[in-house]
Formats: structure tokens, C-alpha cells, sequence
């Protein structure tokens, strides 16, 4: 069978373009699964990892996804804010463990400034690079992103602006300091300026010094049952759980990977048939040099091995290329933190089916050869 | 010795009646033409000693390989040991040089390359190509090396279809001139369907399908 495997793919080679061309069809049909459950399993991974360690967000009455989005990763416009003697209460509730208030401050150039308490270094585990954690007011911490973004170093000075990106000059009596530079964690601090709350109720002197949310950690899961009843019948704001929030969010997201699963599943359908078409021509052609093999006693197994590896070649050759587009097509991506070069289950799934299906795609033109009488080949040649 | 011995065969296309043909026997170092028109059932007799077409008839048997009867199924060894194919156009397989067209039939045949088939190539003066393409070869190399490619395995018995028809007289020689050596040197037989008149001085004997099969008192006798 190694023999006749090989043989095969030295014929492969006689038609290395036709192949390589097939090839790249199987490429891009597997190539777009492969990337739709790598951008969902990093979806998810970060999902999991930003929640992590809250049980609830004390936000504004609002949208419930809006409040998810903005306090904790910071994709949204918050739903308001919430007031601070109220949200102390909560804080200091016997059922909560940890109590972590924000403050949105202004934004540099699209990035965030963000009024915290020292817990949230604790609680998202940023590690010094440089420098020392904010103590004062105006004291800055850059998430490693923030910093390379926006060029910080230790003791560089910069101002926020009010609303909009770029309208600088707003709040320039209230300059910021990097004091401090984070590691890079891949996830959502890594783009934040992390400041102590007082310097955002500073900024906004004219407004009271609220929190925007509260990110909450329960004592026990019961808790985080009961407690947004009595917080939205309080009436000053509400209590958001983040998993009922991802659920449905996953289900929006699962929508739009399903359809583009669907269409992978298409353009490698679509070559499938192509390749099947190229082979079952190719035996065609070949029907005379396939009857002289046969009249020299070539067995069917032999034959079969024959039509099988240029087969498995190109579903292989496909899937490899597939395997390796994601080291370079991760790299626009590197910012959402999709490791290239990882493995996971659906490559090997895929590769099993590419395989079962050029085994099972070969019979057809070995048996249509087969089935070809040798001698009015052989004639007709 | 004889190599190939056929008695009382015929065969049967579907939906016709059962075409017979001559008994013969195919001594070794001998070439055996089989001559008459087209369409006198030379072909066929050809292809079923070449295991392509089974009897409806008689018996067919090669010398230390089998013996086929109607039902009988012919043996891989007989196509891989026994038979050497020489057809009439010569094809090889598009994109292989000469050497790869040599394997590929050692490989069908399940069987090595041996010194011999290299001989041959560079007594034939095909050496010197044995890295280019196959198909890419001058029509009169081409129909050497199909001829070569016929003795790969050291078959028993070289079945040539036509070998001459498309070539010039000097190669239509040529071809025949290595038949003919090839039965001397190997010990093999020749069995070779042909109607052209340029064979007839390399054929040991010949027998006339056309008149064999007005006069086949034994056959109609059935």
C-alpha cells in the first residue's frame, strides 16, 4: 500500500498546480472553521477571565448588558451613575466577600481613565513592570497596552478629555502622572490608565462623587440569588449577574459563528466535489495508461492506493494550510490575545474527517474505473 | 517448450454471438502472428491470452502459470508473470520520464526492475533518455520503449497489438528486429495480431483468422 501511496503522489505532482489550487479551496473552507472556533473559544476564555471573582455589578438602572459591557470590559457607554452612600450599603452588606467601586474618568486618545480603589490591582493581578502603584490623587497606573499605545513612560505627564476622543484641553488644570507601568495579563486592564477614584470625583468637581458601578464578590452563590431583588427594590440602581448577561450575549455571538460555520462547511463542500471531479475526469483521461496498469496486473488494491493519496495529498495539504493561516491571521488579532499555533479539538476533528473523506471520496473513481473493461481501453487508446 | 497453448477457445461479447478462433500453441524463442483484416477477431484473441477477456470456450493454458476454463478466473500471476503488453499506440503515463514509466510497471507487476530492462534500454539507445518525459519522446523511441516497457518482469509471452501500425518502414524493422531478439536472448514467445504485410518475415508462424474462421470444421461440429 506505501508503494502504491506513493506512486500516487508522484502523479499528484504531474498535476501539482490543478492541486495546489484544490488545495487552497479545502484551505479557506477549513481555514474559516478552524478560526471561528478559535475566535469563540478566545471569546469565551476572555469572558471567563474578566469575570472572574464577580458575582454581581452594581450599575445605574439601564440596559443589563449595557452595564456588563461598560464596567467590565469597557466596550460601552456607562449606564450612569450610582450613588455612593447607597452603593455603600451594598458594599458593606454581611453576604458580600469584596467590593471593588469605579469611577469613569475621561479618556486619552480612545483609552480609558479609570477611578479605583487598590483592591482592583489585586483582583485583576497586575504586576509592577516599572514604577510603584498610584497612592495620590493623579497617580496613574498604565495597563502594559495603555502604555505602549499612548508612549508612557514613568513620570510622563498627559491630560484627559472630556467625552470624545480627541477634544483635548477640557481638563488641563488636572495634569496625570505615570507612576506605574502593569504587565501585559491579555485582558481588558492591559488597555486601561488606572488612577485612585478621587482623582476622577477631582475632574468632575461639579458633579457628586459617585461611583459608575461596583463590582461585587458574594460570599456564596445564594447570595448572589437573593441580593438583586433588594437592590433593585432600593430603587437607586440595579444588581446585574454577569453569567445571565454572557448567555446572552453567547447566544447573539453564536448566531453570527454558526452562519459563518455554515459557510466553511460550504466552500470545503464545494471543493470536495471539485476534487472528486478533477479525479473522476483524471481517470478518464487516463483510462487507457489506468487498463495498461490493470493488463500488467496492477490489483484494485493497488490502484485504489493510487487514487487515494492524490486524494488525501490535497485534503492534507488543505488542512495544513489551513493549520498554518492562523499563525499569520492571529497576528491582526494579537490585541485580543488568540494564541497562534495553539491546538485545539477541531483540528484534529477536521483532519480525521479531511482523511475519512478522501477514503471514502477515492472509491468513487477507482470503482467507475474498475468497472471500465480493460481491452476496449486498451483499443481505444 | 510451449508457453502458451490455446484449444477450442472462443469468446462471447454480450448480446453477440461467441466469435472462435484457431487452436494454436506458442513455442518458445518464436514469434506467432495472428494475421487477417480488421475486425476478424485478432484482437480478441489477443486480449484473452492476455487474461483481459474471459473464454466462452476451450481451454487456454501458460506454462507454469495456470490453466483457464470458461469460469475459471485468471490468476493476478498471469498478467504480472505471464504477459508482457505491447499496444498498439504507444502511451505512457503523462508527466513521468522514462525510468518512472519503467517503474510504474515493475510496480503493477509487483516486481524489481532488473539489469536486463536496462540492457535492453541501452541496446535500443534509450539510455541517454531515461531522466526526460516519456510522452515527450519522438514516436519511433516512444514504441521502443513501450516495447521495453513490455519486458519488464521477464514475462513468458510478449502480446504485441498492431506494434507496427503507425510506424515507417525503418521503424516498423526496428520493432521487429527486437521482438525477434528479444525471443532469442529471453526464451520468451511472441504473440502478434497483425495485418500488416511488413511482419510477415519475422513471424516463425502465422495463422489466418480470416480463413481459419470460414474453415473451423471442429467448431461447427459443436
Amino acid at each position: 500500500m506505501l508503494g502504491s501511496l506513493l506512486w500516487g503522489l508522484r502523479n499528484l505532482w504531474t498535476r501539482r498546480g490543478q492541486a495546489l489550487a484544490q488545495a487552497v479551496l479545502v484551505a479557506v473552507g477549513m481555514g474559516a472553521a478552524m478560526g471561528v472556533a478559535r475566535l469563540e473559544q478566545a471569546s469565551d476564555n476572555a469572558l471567563v477571565d474578566e469575570l472572574e471573582g464577580v458575582d454581581l455589578i452594581l450599575a445605574a438602572v439601564g440596559s443589563p448588558t449595557q452595564a456588563l459591557l461598560a464596567s467590565v470590559f469597557h466596550l460601552d457607554d456607562p449606564t450612569g451613575n450610582v450613588d455612593s452612600a447607597w452603593a455603600k450599603q451594598w458594599m458593606q452588606h454581611p453576604a458580600v466577600a469584596r467590593a471593588l467601586p469605579l469611577a469613569y474618568g475621561d479618556r486619552v486618545s480612545g483609552i480609558r481613565i479609570l477611578g479605583c480603589t487598590p483592591e482592583f490591582y489585586d483582583w485583576k493581578q497586575v504586576a509592577l513592570v516599572q514604577g510603584r502603584l498610584p497612592s495620590q490623587p493623579f497617580e496613574v497606573l498604565a495597563g502594559s497596552r495603555a502604555a505602549k499605545q499612548l508612549n508612557l513612560e514613568i513620570g510622563s505627564v498627559f491630560y484627559g478629555s472630556h467625552g470624545t476622543e480627541g477634544d483635548a484641553g477640557d481638563h488641563e488644570h488636572h495634569p496625570y502622572t505615570v507612576v506605574g507601568i502593569g504587565n501585559a495579563r491579555g485582558q481588558v486592564v492591559d488597555g486601561l490608565l488606572m488612577t485612585p477614584l478621587e482623582s476622577v470625583w477631582e475632574v468632575h468637581k461639579d458633579a457628586p462623587a459617585d461611583y459608575t458601578a461596583v463590582l461585587l464578590q458574594t460570599k456564596s452563590p445564594m447570595a448572589a440569588l437573593f441580593l438583586p431583588r433588594s437592590i433593585r427594590s432600593s430603587g437607586m440602581g440595579m444588581a446585574v449577574s454577569p453569567p445571565l448577561e454572557v448567555n446572552r450575549l453567547r447566544t447573539l455571538l453564536d448566531q453570527g459563528s454558526q452562519l459563518f460555520s455554515l459557510m466553511s462547511a460550504l466552500i470545503t463542500g464545494v471543493a470536495l466535489v471539485a476534487i472528486v471531479l478533477m479525479w473522476w475526469n483524471f481517470s478518464e483521461e487516463r483510462r487507457a495508461e489506468l487498463a495498461l496498469l490493470r493488463a500488467n496486473g496492477a490489483t484494485a488494491r493497488q490502484l485504489y492506493g493510487f487514487i487515494l493519496a492524490p486524494f488525501a495529498g490535497v485534503l492534507l495539504a488543505g488542512w495544513g494550510i489551513a493549520w498554518m493561516a492562523q499563525f499569520v491571521w492571529t497576528l491582526p488579532f494579537w490585541l485580543m490575545e488568540i494564541p497562534g499555533g495553539q491546538w485545539i479539538p477541531l483540528d484534529g476533528y477536521l483532519l480525521v474527517a479531511g482523511l475519512l473523506s478522501a477514503v471514502l471520496l477515492a472509491l468513487v473513481p477507482t470503482s467507475q474505473m474498475l468497472r471500465t473493461p480493460i481491452h476496449t481501453a486498451l483499443l481505444d487508446a | 517448450m510451449i508457453l502458451l497453448q490455446s484449444t477450442n477457445c472462443s469468446h462471447r461479447y454480450p448480446g453477440q454471438s461467441p466469435i472462435y478462433w484457431p487452436d494454436y500453441a506458442l513455442e518458445s524463442r518464436t514469434i506467432l502472428g495472428f494475421r487477417g483484416p480488421s475486425g476478424c477477431g485478432k484482437s480478441t484473441a489477443l486480449h484473452t491470452a492476455g487474461g483481459l477477456l474471459p473464454l466462452h470456450s476451450g481451454s487456454l493454458e501458460l506454462t507454469h502459470i495456470a490453466r483457464v476454463q470458461p469460469g475459471v478466473r485468471v490468476p493476478n500471476a498471469w498478467r504480472q508473470k505471464g504477459v508482457g503488453w505491447i499496444p498498439q499506440r504507444p502511451f505512457f503515463w503523462p508527466g513521468f520520464t522514462v525510468r518512472r514509466n519503467l517503474e510504474l510497471a515493475a510496480w503493477a507487476k509487483q516486481t524489481q526492475l532488473d539489469s536486463r530492462v536496462w540492457e535492453l534500454l541501452e541496446r535500443l539507445g534509450l539510455a541517454e533518455y531515461r531522466d526526460r518525459r516519456a510522452d515527450r519522446l519522438s514516436l519511433g523511441q516512444q514504441q521502443r520503449l513501450s516495447t521495453v516497457r513490455a519486458t519488464v518482469g521477464n514475462p513468458h509471452v510478449l502480446l504485441a497489438d498492431e506494434p507496427t501500425a503507425s510506424l515507417d518502414d525503418a521503424q516498423a524493422f526496428e520493432v521487429m528486429t527486437i521482438l525477434r531478439d528479444w525471443c532469442k536472448s529471453s526464451g520468451g514467445g511472441v504473440l502478434l495480431a497483425s495485418h500488416d504485410a511488413r511482419t510477415l518475415p519475422f513471424q516463425t508462424v502465422g495463422i489466418d483468422f480470416a480463413k481459419a474462421l470460414t474453415l473451423n470444421p471442429q467448431h461447427d461440429a459443436r
